[in-house]
């Protein structure tokens, strides 16, 4: 009686442990060597919901200034923005994958230059997130 | 869209209305880093705390700059600890901050202690909600064992203006859509983190209009009310304690996110 118990305590722990996602972002040739910093976004109900979270990398390919969040199951959209050191605050790329969590398949956001998206002619500052 | 062009040169008004003192701050790195390789480590730490201590001034690269040099300044003057609080500061800005050549192996190594005993970066979580007349947004920062952030600022991104606001709890008034960036700010004026950016705000949107709930009718009991009520709430915390296992047997992991890779990087 006592074993199926703990089998059960066992089942419920495991259950509750968080998954581990991995992911990558693949920089357009446009912005490679320009890009210089990136900020990570994660967006609440795909990649035109509510910013949950933005997280900067200083350093292209280098370690997020901040631990990665752990995600509540649904649909999240993985924004990754592209900035050079000249631009400030102003991007110059950006890319957004909706992914529906929990998933344990890899996937890839691709960056585009902002100037290719359909936001062309439109300020980068100002195009749609 | 007319709302963000809007919105955007009224930041970067905001941002252009900034005292020249950044010039000033420039100006002060070079002049630390001179007397430095003169070897006067006393009068480029001095030069850097004013700096440090300028109600603005500085950027977060210029920050991090800063606290590179009072490190070596500071480890030079022998004062150990100043230095090490100096590292644990640039850690939770950058935490795979490295400080060059021209570190002596000594301080590269409290560095790297520094390092090992460190925790999570820097970062600022906020949280918007409504509230009588407006909203209340809610922030915090972590990561923060050197103690850099000075305050929190709330900027309410209205369709031609941007609102600043101060403190951990600030009331906004309005309706319908706040659109806001909260900044954790630190020495010098310094912008160290942020939850939103000013081309990708956080929003807490207008609520649809909800259709009340129908109450529930008032029932009158009888004489076995009590009976009733009795089986009825045992009955309750069965199902209740079946739907908690349930619940937990079914739950779906929440999803722990892992640094993202970067195809084609050199």
């Amino acid at each position: 009686m006592r074993r199926p118990g703990l089998a059960l305590l066992a089942v419920l722990a495991l259950g509750c442990e968080p998954r581990e996602l991995t992911w990558s972002y693949r920089l357009d040739p446009a912005l490679r060597g320009v890009a210089e910093s990136l900020e990570l976004g994660f967006v609440r109900d795909g990649c035109t919901g509510e910013r949950d979270l933005t997280i900067t990398v200083p350093t292209l390919g280098g370690a997020p200034s901040a631990e990665l969040p752990t995600l509540a199951p649904g649909v999240w959209g993985f924004e990754v923005t592209a900035h050079t050191r000249a631009s400030g605050r102003t991007p110059i790329g950006r890319g957004c994958e909706a992914v529906e969590l929990p998933t344990s398949e890899p996937f890839v956001v691709v960056v585009a230059p902002l100037g290719a998206t359909p936001d062309a002619g439109v300020g980068p500052g100002d195009a749609a997130p | 869209m007319r709302t963000r062009v809007a919105t955007s040169a009224a930041w970067l008004t905001l941002v252009l209305s900034l005292p020249a003192a950044a010039q000033d701050a420039a100006g002060a790195l070079e002049a630390a880093r001179a007397e430095m390789a003169g070897a006067r480590f006393a009068e480029a730490a001095a030069r850097l705390d004013a700096a440090a201590a300028a109600p603005d001034g500085l950027d977060r690269p210029a920050l991090v700059t800063l606290l590179r040099l009072r490190a070596l300044a500071r480890h030079a003057l022998r004062d150990a600890d100043a230095a090490r609080a100096d590292l644990v500061a640039l850690l939770s800005l950058e935490p795979g901050a490295t400080l060059g050549a021209e570190a002596p192996p000594s301080l590269t190594r409290a560095l790297e202690e520094a390092r090992a005993s460190s925790g999570p970066g820097l970062r600022v979580d906020a949280e918007a909600s409504r509230s009588a007349g407006g909203f209340t947004v809610s922030s915090r920062a972590s990561g923060d064992p050197a103690g850099l952030v000075r305050r929190l600022r709330v900027l309410a991104l209205r369709e031609d203006t941007v609102e600043p606001h101060e403190g951990a709890r600030v009331e906004i008034a309005g309706e319908g859509t706040l659109r806001y960036v909260v900044e954790a700010i630190g020495p010098g004026g310094a912008v160290l983190a942020t939850a939103g950016t000013p081309s990708a705000p956080r929003e807490l949107r207008a609520e649809p209009a909800r259709v009340a709930a129908p109450r529930a009718a008032s029932e009158e009991g009888g004489d076995d009310t009590a009976l009733i009520v009795g089986i009825g709430a045992g009955a309750a915390a069965v199902i209740a304690g079946v739907a908690i296992a349930l619940a937990i047997l079914l739950a779906v992991p929440d999803t722990r996110v892992l640094p993202p890779g970067c195809e084609g990087c050199p």
